[in-house]
């Protein structure tokens, strides 16, 4: 496994033991990381809908960019595989 | 033999012949220097430690703080540490050669000791909870780890936490407190027990003096201690005594930049630093006045499941 | 030679040794591999033969820290090599990894607690702008080197400087060739290209074959290096003939690979020396193949009286008065044999007149063990 993973609640801490890089999951990342381990394929909609649906989400966030940050971020330090 | 039990003559002709080797924590050392102030620094400060005068065969670290240029003297004369006839660091000002001394066997230990997560923090420990008290420069962490060990708790170590990587346990290094500026005023005010060294002036960090570790944190160097608390202190005048909860995922963050040898360990230093932040209770602590911060520290002791 | 007295030494010929020592003498054998980067092969060393039993407890945590410092470098060298490769990717031609990071790549016996300080990659001259221009776009930049190092790296020598990246801290060192233009021997690198082979597991990734590999590493600590690592770099190169000598045909082969390259003298330097320090079995045949590619008796003895020192640690317990003579004469030997007179002696002027804490910070840059604490993104 190259992702060792811990989680406190909320939030979780991510060691990648490739690059020895280890890494914060604020609450949404954690949420959408662990979405993306139950539905692999799933769109970016997708994630925004079922987010939704399994969390309560403060009014007024916009959560479509956010949502879409996050992902990006975690493409990039190689949690989630890009589509 | 304890350090005190030497003459001053026999210490400085130990210091400047062949050396002193003296254990501190899990440590032995063999000291050598020719500088004045090093040698009553250490008569001043190290007097509990354990010393051995005949020429003891293996120490772990060989270090040597001496001017680089005997030429130099009337000019501006400096100091330089040795770890083993390497130079670290820049020469700095004869008058900080003590200082140097105990910055150099910082280095020593952050730079090789990697049978421990090293976390730069100071921890003490009561009833048998170690708390860990990580803080950036300017927090009051020097202060308030010497007020608490002035207050009853055993000092484990000013600056460097040694967290065993095998048990988890912390391992002490009681060597003497490092205050600065307007902590030395406040810490001998504080307790009449305490004993603070000459300071030394113009430093990096300003004015720099050493407090003499307790004779029981000494005495106990060699028992580790379980980590019960994470507490990051921050003194603000004015401010009230109070204890925060705090996240745990960002206390473990935290701890991972500020470990001198974090990325040194790869996995392990996740897998240490995590299991450190599930067993302890993580809390942000604010205050101004150091007799109630020692209050509160001694509340937080007494509570189970860390009664004595 | 005076070096046979050298704890350090005879610890590397006969590990066994170490099962009478005294505390005194583990006391300065830790000293001395520390100053020579050898801690932890030591213990490596030790383990392979079963001798982890006879360290006393206060000398096991100098080899086990040691060693955890190893392992972890071997998966930072791995990571980076494959940014490397990644950054260079688009300019599509096989990256060439050399040296210590070669070792682990291949995942050769030679990778085995080792330290690194860099990486070192081999690119085809006429692409060095673009290579160096992809570098900078994935991070890297021209480490801290004074102006006048600058110079002397991309005006004499034609190379780039060593390029650091920004947030690893990482250094690579890039050469499009193993000796300088301005050298006596031309090592062709299109023959060194011609006969790479790809690194397990790494696509796009390749190291020098297994003679190719010694000869570099030869050539490196003979010819070309300024041995702050001899020691280190004498047992790279006994642990890869002792590899590569158990494939038939190998010493036949390596002899004709030094011809071709013209990196017989060398050779013949790596052989003695390797022999001598380390007991490396070299067959006679070898030895007196080699002996056109002698120097004279004189320069020899020289030779022999320069390397005895220049090679072992730098370290108070392995000096004698001519020590420091002799490192000197090693580091003037290496730079007449890389530059011309005219050039030589201005270069050597200005060395020994920069202070010297631009050179040991230069060196702190190298030798910073890999970091990974700067750089914790922040996934929000």
């Amino acid at each position: 496994m190259r992702f060792q993973l811990k989680e406190y609640g909320a939030e979780a801490v991510a060691f990648d033991t490739a690059s020895g890089d280890t890494h914060y999951l604020a609450p949404l990342a954690l949420a959408l990381f662990q979405l993306y381990r139950e539905f692999p394929g799933l769109s970016s909609d997708g994630a925004r809908h079922m987010l939704a649906q399994r969390h309560t989400i403060e009014p007024g966030l916009p959560l479509a960019t956010q949502v879409d940050e996050t992902l990006d971020g975690l493409c990039r330090i190689g949690l989630i595989r890009p589509e | 033999m304890k350090l005190l039990q030497l003459s001053s003559a026999d210490l400085l002709e130990c210091l400047r012949g062949s050396g002193i080797w003296l254990r501190t924590g899990p440590f032995s050392l063999r000291v050598r220097s020719r500088v004045p102030s090093v040698a009553a620094g250490l008569a001043d400060l190290y007097g509990q430690f354990e010393v051995r005068r005949a020429h003891e065969s293996f120490a772990d670290f060989h270090v040597s703080v001496n001017a680089p240029n005997p030429l130099r003297r009337w000019l501006r004369p400096q100091v330089d540490f040795s770890f083993d006839g390497q130079l670290p660091f820049k020469p700095l000002p004869y008058d900080q050669a003590y200082p140097m001394l105990e910055w150099g066997l910082n280095w020593c230990v952050s730079m090789h000791a990697h049978q421990y997560l090293i976390i730069h923090a100071a921890v003490v420990e009561k009833n048998g909870g170690a708390a860990i008290l990580p803080a950036p420069p300017g927090s009051g962490k020097s202060t308030l780890t010497a007020g608490l060990v002035l207050s009853g708790w055993r000092l484990l170590s000013d600056e460097l936490t040694l967290i065993d990587r095998k048990t988890g346990l912390i391992h002490p290094l009681p060597r003497p407190v490092s205050l600065k500026n307007q902590a030395i005023p406040v810490i001998q005010a504080f307790s009449r027990e305490a004993f603070i060294n000459r300071p030394s002036h113009d430093t990096a960090k300003g004015t720099v003096a050493h407090l003499r570790p307790p004779k029981e944190s000494v005495r106990r160097q060699h028992e580790p201690a379980p980590p019960a608390w994470v507490i990051f202190p921050k003194w603000t005048a004015g401010a009230e005594t109070r204890l925060t909860p705090r996240s745990k995922a960002q206390t473990f963050m935290f701890l991972a930049q500020n470990a001198f040898n974090y990325s040194h360990l790869g996995a392990d230093g996740f897998r240490v630093g995590t299991q450190l932040v599930d067993r302890t209770a993580c809390y942000d602590f604010s205050y101004s006045r150091l007799d109630e911060a020692v209050a509160a520290f001694d509340r937080l002791a007494d509570t189970p499941p860390w009664a004595g | 030679m005076r070096e046979t007295g050298i704890l350090l030494i005879q610890t590397l010929r006969t590990p066994h040794r170490v099962a009478r020592f005294s505390l005194a003498q583990w006391d300065v054998l830790i000293r001395q591999a520390r100053q020579a980067g050898l801690l932890a092969r030591l213990y490596g060393l030790f383990e392979d033969n079963e001798l982890l039993s006879a360290l006393p407890h206060p000398v096991r945590w100098h080899f086990e820290a040691a060693g955890t410092l190893a392992q972890k470098q071997q998966i930072a060298v791995r990571w980076e090599v494959e940014q490397i490769r990644d950054a260079l990717a688009p300019l599509n031609f096989p990256l060439i990894v050399m040296k210590g990071a070669a070792y682990v790549v291949a995942g050769l016996p030679a990778a085995r607690g080792r330290l690194f300080n860099d990486i070192d990659i081999l690119v085809p001259r006429g692409q060095l702008n673009q290579v160096e221009a992809a570098l900078m776009l994935a991070g890297w930049h021209a480490s801290g080197l004074s102006d006048y190092d600058e110079r002397y790296y991309r005006r004499w020598m034609h190379e780039i400087p060593p390029m650091q990246h920004i947030h690893r801290a990482t250094v690579i060192d890039v050469h499009h060739a193993i000796l300088p233009e301005t050298a006596r021997y031309f090592p062709d690198p299109e023959k060194l290209r011609a006969a790479i082979e790809p690194a397990p597991g790494l696509p796009g990734v390749h190291v020098f074959s297994a003679a190719d590999r010694i000869l570099h590493s030869a050539t490196h600590l003979f010819h070309d290096g300024e041995l702050p690592h001899g020691l280190r770099d004498l047992t790279d190169l006994d642990l890869l003939l002792r590899q590569a000598s158990a494939a038939p045909g190998f010493w036949t082969h390596l002899l004709a690979r030094a011809e071709t390259l013209q990196l017989q003298r060398s050779l013949f330097y790596a052989l003695r020396y390797t022999r001598h320090f380390l007991g490396t079995p070299v067959p006679d045949e070898v030895t007196q193949a080699l002996r056109a590619a002698a120097p004279t008796p004189a320069l020899l003895k020289l030779m022999d009286a320069i390397f005895s020192r220049a090679l072992v640690p730098i370290h108070p317990s392995c000096d004698d008065p001519l020590s420091s003579l002799a490192r000197q004469a090693a580091y003037i030997r290496a730079h007449w044999l890389r530059m011309p007179p005219h050039l030589l002696l201005p270069h050597l002027l200005h060395k020994a007149f920069a202070s010297p804490y631009q050179d040991a910070e230069a060196r702190c840059l190298k030798l910073k063990p890999y970091r990974r604490t700067d750089t914790l993104p922040q996934v929000r």
